[in-house]
């Protein structure tokens, strides 16, 4: 396990989670794929954090990833609870069909 | 090899087939499944890295609140039964085309710092220096932490000086609130929506 590795794995982590929001239809597996993006993101602050520059303050790298799991979090409430409404409204979730503000 | 390098092979394989089978299976259900053994599997990852806190937040705030959400999301919009939406071959090749220009960009961007980033660095410091100091003037009887520690993180977060994460921390939780009230405020029913369902 060294830094380069870790960070080889967030990089095919980020790949795949950009491949999944390019393919998905469905809105909530849109949502999966960007779970894995920062999932990917995640895993590089604390390898960097690990595996810093000699003199690096390893706590100050792992309060950041605290703060992104804060705000995915609720990004992640706002956004279901979009959907929910939008479910209610159109009743599909498919993103070639909700096209009302298509300009 | 030790056991922290056959550790880390095992994890790295859990994580990426079940990162795959969830950008690839076509029941969203089981996609939210396997992005939980993902997100789990990441939770032991940070426990390799020393980073204990990171990793318990990870499965209770990732694990035990946003898949569980994503599942009652899941299972409040659709039917079990439903249909799939398929995906043209022409759009998922697009996509994959897509990725690789990503994929050849980011690898041509680190390529040239790899072997910075390859070299073990045995003898590093995991405390900026200022930190230990005023540490020590506080308690003469301070050790420096091995690794960041759930004490030293939560000491971290309740600075307020230059050092310490205080503003950030209130404001995020000003942010969940105002998410918290925004979710509640979207999801509810209109009127409109109850008087037509009476």
């Amino acid at each position: 396990m060294s830094l380069g590795s870790l960070i080889g794995l967030s990089f095919c982590l980020f790949c795949i989670g950009v491949f999944g929001l390019l393919t998905r239809r469905h809105v909530i597996a849109m949502f999966l794929s960007i779970e894995l993006m920062i999932n990917a993101a995640l895993i590089n602050f604390v390898a960097f954090a690990h595996y810093g520059v000699t003199g690096i303050d390893a706590t100050a790298g792992n309060v950041f990833p605290l703060f992104i799991i804060a705000l995915t979090s609720a990004e992640m409430a706002i956004g279901l609870a979009i959907i929910v409404a939008l479910f209610r409204r159109t009743q599909t979730l498919d993103v070639e069909s909700l096209t009302d503000l298509n300009g | 090899m030790e056991i922290v390098d056959i550790l880390f092979y095992l994890f790295t394989i859990i994580i990426i087939g079940c990162a795959i089978l969830t950008v690839t299976l076509k029941h969203v259900l089981h996609a939210a499944i396997c992005l939980m053994f993902t997100l789990f599997t990441t939770g032991a990852l940070f426990l390799l890295m020393n980073a204990e806190f990171v990793a318990l937040v990870q499965v209770m705030v990732y694990i035990g609140g946003v898949v569980i959400f994503i599942v009652y999301a899941i299972l409040l919009t659709t039917d079990l039964g439903e249909k799939f939406l398929p995906v043209p071959p022409a759009k998922r090749a697009m996509a994959a085309v897509f990725t690789l220009l990503i994929a050849g960009i980011m690898t041509f961007l680190l390529s040239s710092k790899i072997k910075l980033y390859s070299d073990p660095l045995e003898d590093r410091v995991n405390q900026s220096p200022e930190v230990t100091m005023v540490m020590e003037q506080r308690d003469p009887n301070y050790e420096k932490p091995e690794f960041p520690t759930v004490a030293s993180i939560g000491e971290r977060l309740l600075r307020s000086d230059t050092m310490g994460f205080l503003i950030p921390f209130e404001v995020i939780s000003v942010i969940l609130l105002a998410a918290l009230f925004a979710a509640s405020t979207i999801a509810r029913k209109s009127k409109r929506e109850e008087e037509a369902a009476a």
